[in-house]
């Protein structure tokens, strides 16, 4: 059984043709990545949807995976936005590793206001069918694993 | 001093990657041009000689963005760059710089 968490980047841009360097470390009991998901949260009110505010770009893993590169879009201000898709990763995190990149502002000028987005990162705190009745499971499973399963047991 | 060779093997190292050639590769500009772009795929760009460039000059990755600023002209600090590598000069120059990197083929 995973337990899912949804990790959440907040970037804040301030000045137009900003660049964000993100150096950002994964909680450890975050075992894998299965999906992302990057939206503006705050701050533009554009009249018509922008396609595109920025890039995004990110490696896990210290630098290993180099698994999203993405063009954030803003919707139009008042325009009823409920779409949640989030896009598949399959990716192994490595425990306390950096999640490193780089977001940069590319909002025309004449629509630029200090804006916020947030990177969604839909994760698994636990690998599928991670519990078993083993009694000796405790020694043949990580710290984090092995902590997750007595807390399931009480 | 940073010994750049040693650095680049080390990070590597602990970030386990390969190395399947490192040498080194220059970008020589001159006037009339602004941009310059350098295709890095499956391999990274170390810039060695940052302090030497013009302020406000702009290198643009997949992976990183830098402008050069003050803070770069005692920096022994070593930018890396991959993908499609977009060099923009600022306008007016009078010396045309030459940007050195290591290449890390990978």
């Amino acid at each position: 059984m995973a337990y899912i968490s949804y990790h959440i980047l907040q970037l804040k841009v301030e000045s137009s043709g900003q660049t964000i360097h993100i150096n950002h470390k994964i909680p450890a009991y975050l075992k894998r990545c299965t999906g992302f998901l990057v939206k503006h949260t705050k701050g533009l009110k554009p009249n018509a949807h922008l396609p595109e505010i920025g890039w995004l770009n990110l490696q896990f893993n210290n630098l290993n995976e180099n698994a999203i590169a993405a063009v954030v879009a803003c919707p139009a201000h008042l325009e009823v936005n409920d779409c949640y898709d989030f896009q598949t990763l399959d990716i192994q995190l490595k425990p306390g590793a950096l999640l490193c990149g780089i977001y940069t502002d590319t909002t025309p000028i004449s629509s630029f206001s200090p804006y916020h987005i947030s990177v969604y990162l839909r994760c698994t705190s636990l690998e599928k069918d991670a519990y078993n009745t083993n009694p000796n499971a405790d020694k043949e499973q990580p710290y984090s694993d092995s902590f997750y399963q007595e807390d399931k047991l009480c | 001093m940073l010994e750049a060779i040693s650095y680049i093997k080390e990070q590597l190292a602990q970030r386990g990657i390969p190395i399947a050639l490192h040498r080194f590769k220059k970008v020589v500009t001159r006037s009339g041009q602004n941009r310059y772009e350098v295709p890095a795929y499956n391999e990274l760009l170390f810039l060695t000689n940052a302090p030497e460039l013009p302020l406000r000059t702009k290198i643009i990755s997949d992976t990183n963005i830098i402008e050069i600023g003050p803070e770069h002209a005692y920096s022994e600090s070593l930018e890396e760059f991959s993908g499609l590598v977009a060099i923009v000069l600022p306008n007016n120059l009078t010396v045309y710089p030459v940007l050195e990197f290591i290449q890390i083929i990978l």
